[in-house]
C-alpha cells in the first residue's frame, strides 16, 4: 500500500510538472482549439448528412449518434494527453537504448513509463468531448436520469482503462519489433472505426472491435450508457474486457522486459 | 526536358526498388487506412437500403465506389506537409538544394515510383474487399484507361497541392493550424467522406471549383462508370488546368520561399 502511494504520488508530481513546462508555449493552445474545431466539424458534418437522408441508422438516432461522437473526441483527448506521449516516448527509448535509466527507477516501472509526461493542452478535446455530450444529452430530451448518468461514469472510465491498456500492448511490441510507425496506421484506424456505434457493423467486424482490438466497444458501450441503451450484459462485457486488457497489459510488459536486454553503453 | 525527364525515370526506379525491400510495411500500412473506406461503405449500405438510391448512388454503387477509393487512395498519397516543418526546421533541406535537380522533380517521381509497389501490394486487400463486399463493376477498357490517366493526374494534383501548403513552413513554423483546415476541406469536397452527389447543391459546385475533387472524386467515377464519356474529357481538361495552375504557382512560390532560407550546418 505505502509503495502505491509512493508511485501515485510521483506520478501527480510528474503531471504536475509537464503540465508547468506546456503552459509556457501558449501558442499551443490557439492550434489546438483549431484541431479540435476541425475533428468536431467533420464529425458532425458527417453525421448530419446520413441523418439528412434517414432518421435512423440501424435503430441509432441523431442524437444518439452525437453522443458516440462525443465520447469517441472525449476519450481521444484523454489518450491524446495522457497515454500517447508516454507511448512516444517509450518507443524512442528503446530505439536509443536508453529505456534502462527508466527500468532501474525505485518505482513500478509499467506505472513510471505510462505516466511520465502530459500533452497538456490537448485536454481541449477533452472539454470538446464533454460538450458534444452534453449536446447529444440536450436532444435525448429528459431520457438521461441520474442513475444513466452513474453507468455512464462507469463505464466511461472502463472504456479509458481499455484504451489505455491496448495501447500500452500494442507499444510493448516495440521491444520485439522496433519500427511500429506503420502499425500505427491499423491502431488508429480501428480508433477511428469507434466514431460510429459498433452496433451497426456486420458481426466480424463488431467481434474484431470487442474481442480482438477492443476499441470500439471502449467507446459504444459508454455512449450506449448515456441513452439509455445499455443492457447489463454489455456492461458486463465491457468490465471483462477492460479487466482482461489491464492484466494482459501487464502479462504482456513483464514479459517485454524481461526479454529487454538494452542498447546502452 | 530529355534530362529531367531520365532523371524522373532513375528516381522512379531507385525508389520503386527501396519501396519493394519494405513491401511488408506498405501492406501494413494499407490495411491500416482499409478501415476508414470500410466504415462509409458499411454506413451508406446501410442507408440506401432503407432508402434507395441517392443522387444516382444506389447500395451497388456505393460498394464499387469505396472499394475503388482504397486504390486512389494509394494514388494520392503525397508528401504529407508536416514533413517540411522538420526538412526546413532542422536544415536538412539545404542538401537538397545542392542538388543539381529541384527537389520538387525528385520528390515527385520518388513518391510516384514507391507507389507501383504500393499498388502490387494494395492488390490482395482489394480482393479481400471484393470477398465481402461484392460489388458491382465491370468497367470497359476506355474506363480503365482513363482512369489511370486521371487517378495519375489526381496524384500530380495533389502533390503540387500539399507542395504549395509545405512552402508555408518558410514563412512561420506553425503551419499546423492552417494543414488541419485544408486537410479537413479536402475530406469534405473531395469525395473522400461522401461522393458529392450525396452533397446539397452549393456544396458540389464549391467542389468542382477547387482542386480537391479532381485528385480523389473523378477518377472513382470514371472507373465506375458515373460520368460520361464527354465529361471525362472534361474532367481530363480540368486537371490538366489544375496541373499547370498549380506548376505556375509553385514557380512563383518557390524562389520567394528559397529567399528566406539560411542554414548553418558542419
Amino acid at each position: 500500500m505505502k509503495g502505491l502511494t509512493h508511485s501515485l504520488a510521483v506520478v501527480v508530481a510528474r503531471w504536475r510538472v509537464g503540465a508547468q513546462y506546456e503552459v509556457q508555449y501558449r501558442l499551443n493552445f490557439v492550434l489546438q482549439v483549431v484541431e479540435s474545431a476541425v475533428r468536431l466539424v467533420t464529425g458532425v458534418v458527417a453525421i448530419r448528412i446520413v441523418y439528412s437522408f434517414t432518421t435512423s441508422l440501424r435503430g441509432w438516432e441523431e442524437p444518439e449518434l452525437l453522443a458516440v461522437l462525443g465520447v469517441h473526441i472525449l476519450l481521444g483527448g484523454v489518450l491524446a494527453t495522457f497515454v500517447m506521449p508516454n507511448m512516444h516516448r517509450f518507443r524512442y527509448e528503446v530505439h536509443q537504448g536508453e529505456l534502462d535509466y527508466a527500468l532501474v527507477r525505485p518505482v513500478d516501472t509499467q506505472l513510471f513509463v505510462s505516466t511520465r509526461q502530459i500533452s497538456f493542452w490537448n485536454l481541449v478535446d477533452v472539454a470538446t468531448g464533454a460538450v458534444v455530450i452534453g449536446w447529444a444529452v440536450a436532444g435525448l430530451a429528459g431520457r438521461v436520469g441520474f442513475v444513466d448518468a452513474v453507468v455512464f461514469a462507469v463505464a466511461l472510465a472502463c472504456g479509458g482503462v481499455i484504451l489505455y491498456s491496448v495501447w500500452m500492448t500494442f507499444t510493448t511490441t516495440v521491444f520485439w519489433l522496433v519500427d511500429l510507425r506503420d502499425a500505427d496506421q491499423i491502431i488508429n484506424g480501428l480508433y477511428d472505426a469507434g466514431r460510429w456505434p459498433i452496433r451497426i457493423y456486420p458481426f466480424w467486424l463488431q467481434g474484431t472491435l470487442t474481442a480482438v482490438v477492443p476499441l470500439g466497444v471502449a467507446i459504444t458501450v459508454p455512449a450506449e450508457a448515456l441513452t439509455g441503451r445499455v443492457t447489463p450484459g454489455s456492461m458486463a462485457v465491457l468490465v471483462v474486457v477492460a479487466a482482461v486488457t489491464v492484466a494482459a497489459a501487464r502479462a504482456f510488459w513483464n514479459l517485454g522486459v524481461r526479454n529487454y536486454s538494452g542498447a546502452s553503453a | 526536358m530529355r534530362i529531367l525527364l531520365g532523371v524522373y525515370a532513375v528516381e522512379a526506379r531507385l525508389a520503386m526498388q527501396r519501396q519493394a525491400q519494405y513491401r511488408g510495411a506498405a501492406f501494413i500500412s494499407i490495411l491500416g487506412f482499409l478501415m476508414e473506406p470500410v466504415v462509409y461503405l458499411i454506413v451508406w449500405r446501410l442507408v440506401t437500403t432503407a432508402t434507395g438510391a441517392i443522387g444516382g448512388y444506389g447500395t451497388e454503387q456505393f460498394t464499387a465506389y469505396y472499394i475503388v477509393w482504397t486504390l486512389v487512395r494509394v494514388f494520392n498519397l503525397a508528401l504529407a506537409p508536416g514533413a517540411w516543418d522538420w526538412w526546413v526546421q532542422s536544415g536538412r533541406i539545404a542538401n537538397d538544394l545542392l542538388h543539381p535537380v529541384d527537389p520538387f522533380h525528385r520528390n515527385l517521381a520518388s513518391m510516384a515510383g514507391a507507389k507501383v509497389v504500393w499498388i502490387a501490394v494494395w492488390v490482395p486487400t482489394a480482393a479481400f474487399l471484393v470477398l465481402v463486399f461484392r460489388p458491382e463493376l465491370s468497367p470497359n477498357f476506355f474506363q480503365v484507361f482513363t482512369f489511370f490517366v486521371a487517378a495519375w493526374a489526381g496524384y500530380v494534383i495533389r502533390f503540387i497541392t500539399l507542395w504549395a501548403l509545405g512552402l508555408v513552413s518558410f514563412w512561420t513554423t506553425r503551419a499546423q493550424a492552417l494543414v488541419e483546415v485544408v486537410i479537413a476541406l479536402e475530406l469534405l469536397l473531395s469525395g473522400r467522406l461522401v461522393p458529392m452527389a450525396v452533397m446539397p447543391p452549393w456544396v458540389q459546385t464549391v467542389s468542382s471549383r477547387l482542386p480537391f475533387k479532381w485528385t480523389f472524386q473523378f477518377p472513382i467515377e470514371v472507373l465506375i462508370g458515373q460520368v460520361s464519356a464527354a465529361d471525362v474529357w472534361r474532367g481530363l481538361g480540368v486537371q490538366v488546368a489544375w496541373i499547370a495552375a498549380g506548376a505556375l504557382a509553385i514557380l512563383a512560390l518557390w524562389r520567394r520561399a528559397l529567399r528566406r532560407f539560411t542554414a548553418v550546418g558542419t
